[in-house]
């Protein structure tokens, strides 16, 4: 470890010393002062401080993203060309302690840059918005989802009713039945003026007495436009003769918070919330099954959620950098650094490498997939799965929304994309860096 | 017979293209072996192989077939790599470290206590003469003293087998000098040096043995008398003599040979010139600014006292004093009694 720790400690020194780490910092305090001077938000203090959060450390860690690929990529590449690389693997040093090195350097230094730019964005924001009470917006929620009203079952009992009286529309029986999935569905998350709907919330872990909760809640409406719409907010358990109670009316774009009173809370840790759409004009509200309505629940504080958010997206840089580390294992540094942008750029088009897997006919000719077709699919599955497990997910968006990063969370992340996913980039890395002869001519 | 440090057999490197055909064959059936306490020079022009077989016997280049073992094992066992020393032909150091740090990095490198890689690093830069720019980044420094710090990396572990790829490169003849001895010192401790250059007057001077590459193949192998020794010539060299007596010994070579023999003076050795002139020089200024006065050979390179005390101030040459010179005329007539 002491080899690891050696050859870690030079990469670091070789960074500060040829102006790296200056000229990153600068970027980076560009990033974190100028660019919030230049985005406005909504006007109001909750969106000033989404901004804050969701861009400046946005520019933060892609600024060290991409300083990481390149980084990474020259970290063993430069030494080749350079043959700096002949003294250490003359040494009594294995191939894979070298890599190791050189990644965890990588490691060191991100996290540095890292805690430097979290405590000066916060810092600024403390500054910037230091005439207003921000207890409310820097906060660390718990989301809480309603329980989800059964679909499934209701669905099969209505198709094959219908297929009983002789009433199924025509076309494929998966067809049908996903169509009458979609119908209950949106009956059961949507209120027509005059009418109410029940969300039930389970909390897993009862909050402590006193502790702030909120109602969150988002829809759109039937009728074009964005007039608001009126609808009376209701908690508490039902047979209760004291539930919260407060009338809104809301416009259907935009996230939409209602403080309840803790006390609303049932002792089985039970939260019932009814909306109903009282409307004077026909409309009805329509809203998404998983995060239409929600129930926010404090439970850390705000300084804790960005210690946590800065570990995820240190847990993102590592695996990056172990990803260019290997690609610059293996080829120079202009080639290793369009590879490494082109796996990453792979890496970020999950979804749509998602939707092409469930194309059949991709060149779209004919109804029957040809050869084509087929091989294209393969391709598509093969990538999707391929990079699946390397896909990252977005730390930000939580803690700019004010919810909670939990340690599971990034444990998971520890887990799959510095572990597993890593490992995998690490080995493969440090076996071709093994086989690679280093003393070739140019 | 002594151990073999390096055994190189039916030695084959054929360097390929992109598309793995083979492009140049650049070693060729090479086959030498090195053994414990010699001083080997691997010598060839340009494109002979020679750095190729180098890099194969470092574990930087893998051989095509043929067969390399380095202290018994796998050049690529670290095991082997802990017992080398390497001195590349370019300097490779980091140019944003001192070299101070340059050297302790490398002591890390092989495990040394931090006591003990204090004391060798202080003990390295006294004798490359880089004492006064241990604080200096090696980039800042000149060819010569980049070299200085390469060979003192290389020696740093006090390494069984010295691999030098043009050692005296970049080096002004006080520095050649000195890696001669200390070649030469090395060579006394056991030490085995494997030595690449183009400086055949280099070699000459420290090799036991040598091998000459050519094409990649091996044009000559033997000691340096083996292969340079016209034994149908003879020199003789004698203390100054009269005009007459002189005449009296040409007369008698003339008798015996029939012919007339070629006779001048024996010139001094340029080097020896040289850093006589500069001793003189330096003897009368205190400040350096490029590499300062070397201290022979680290301790802990040269060993015992008695040969840290024969290759002390290797490069200035300080008259003995009249007690030196008697205990030496004192050991000559001991060494050369038993034969009279």
């Amino acid at each position: 470890m002491s080899k690891v720790l050696a050859i870690a400690g030079i990469a670091i020194r070789n960074a500060i010393r040829s102006r790296v780490v200056v000229v990153l910092l600068g970027l980076l305090l560009v990033a974190i002062i100028a660019l919030p001077l230049t985005i406005k938000g909504d006007g109001t203090v909750g969106g000033t401080v989404q901004v804050l959060l969701r861009y400046t450390l946005g520019a933060v860690t892609l600024i060290l993203s991409i300083a990481t690929l390149w980084a990474g990529c020259a970290a063993i590449s430069t030494e080749v060309q350079e043959r700096q690389v002949h003294l250490l693997v003359t040494k009594p040093v294995y191939r894979a302690q070298l890599w190791l090195g050189k990644w965890l350097g990588l490691l060191i230094l991100n996290a540095g840059l890292l805690a430097l730019a979290g405590a000066a964005t916060y810092a600024l924001l403390r500054w910037d918005l230091r005439q207003e009470n921000l207890a409310q917006f820097l906060v660390a929620q718990r989301v809480v989802k309603p329980v989800p009203v059964e679909i499934e079952e209701t669905a099969r009992k209505v198709f094959d009713e219908q297929k009983r009286r002789g009433e199924l529309p025509p076309g494929p029986p998966d067809q049908i039945l996903e169509a009458i999935r979609q119908q209950l569905r949106q009956q059961a998350y949507s209120i027509p003026a005059g009418l109410a709907r029940r969300f039930v919330f389970e909390l897993p872990n009862a909050p402590l007495p006193g502790r702030p909760l909120a109602v969150r809640y988002k829809f759109a409406s039937s009728l074009t436009g964005k007039d608001p719409v009126g609808c009376l907010l209701v908690a508490g358990a039902p047979d209760r003769p004291d539930r919260f109670q407060k009338p809104e009316l809301t416009a259907p774009a935009g996230v939409h918070l209602v403080r309840i009173p803790p006390a609303m809370l049932e002792s089985n840790g039970m939260l019932t919330v009814d909306i109903a759409n009282i409307h004077p004009v026909p409309v009805t509200m329509i809203f998404a099954p998983d995060d239409g309505v929600q129930v926010l629940v404090q439970e850390t504080s705000f300084e804790m959620n960005l210690v946590r958010c800065l570990l995820v997206a240190l847990c993102q840089l590592a695996f990056l950098g172990a990803l260019a580390v290997t690609i610059g294992s293996v080829f120079s540094l202009p080639v290793a650094a369009v590879t490494a942008a082109y796996a990453v750029m792979l890496m970020n088009i999950g979804g749509y490498l998602q939707t092409l897997t469930t194309e059949r006919n991709i060149f779209g000719s004919g109804d029957t997939p040809g050869a084509i077709d087929f091989l294209l699919h393969l391709i598509y599955v093969g990538l999707f799965w391929l990079t699946k497990p390397f896909q990252q997910a977005n730390p930000l968006e939580p803690l700019a929304g004010g919810e909670l990063i939990a340690w599971s969370w990034v444990g998971s992340i520890l887990l799959w994309q510095v572990i597993v996913a890593g490992g995998a980039v690490a080995l493969l890395g440090m076996w071709l860096f093994n086989r690679r002869e280093l003393g070739l001519p140019e | 017979m002594s151990e073999p440090i390096i055994e190189v057999v039916g030695l084959q490197k054929v360097f390929r293209d992109f598309w793995r055909r083979p492009k140049v064959k650049a070693v060729n059936d090479v086959s030498f072996t090195v053994k414990r306490g010699e001083v080997f020079g691997l010598l060839g022009p340009n494109g002979s192989g020679k750095s190729t077989t180098l890099k194969m016997i470092l574990g930087l280049l893998y051989p095509t077939s043929g067969q390399v073992r380095v202290l018994g094992r796998s050049p690529r066992d670290v095991k082997t790599k802990a017992r080398i020393g390497y001195l590349p032909e370019e300097s490779y150091s980091y140019p944003y470290l001192t070299s101070q740090e340059t050297l302790t990095f490398y002591g890390m490198l092989f495990d040394l206590p931090a006591g003990e890689r204090r004391v060798r690093t202080e003990q390295l830069l006294d004798m490359i003469g880089l004492r006064h720019a241990r604080r200096r980044q090696v980039g800042e420094f000149s060819k010569g003293m980049a070299r200085r710090i390469g060979l003192a990396q290389a020696l740093i572990n006090d390494p069984d087998l010295v691999i030098l790829d043009e050692p005296t490169s970049g080096l002004d003849p006080i520095g050649c000098r000195q890696v001669k001895d200390l070649i030469r010192a090395l060579a006394a401790r056991g030490k085995t040096v494997l030595l690449s250059s183009h400086l055949l007057s280099d070699v000459e001077d420290v090799c036991d043995r040598v091998i000459i590459l050519y094409n990649g193949k091996v044009q000559a192998l033997g000691t340096i008398n083996e292969l340079l020794e016209q034994k149908t010539q003879y020199r003789l060299t004698m203390p100054e003599v009269s005009a007459a007596g002189m005449e009296r010994i040409l007369a008698a070579v003339r008798a015996e040979l029939g012919n007339e023999p070629t006779v001048d003076h024996p010139r001094r050795d340029l080097e020896q010139f040289f850093l006589e002139v500069v001793e003189k020089a330096r003897q009368s200024t205190t400040e350096a600014s490029g590499v300062g006065p070397a201290s022979g050979v680290a301790k802990y390179l040269a060993g015992d006292e008695a040969l840290q005390h024969l290759v002390a101030q290797p490069a200035a040459p300080v008259p003995l004093t009249a007690e030196q010179k008697q205990a030496a005329d004192e050991k000559l007539r001991k060494l050369v009694e038993p034969s009279k």
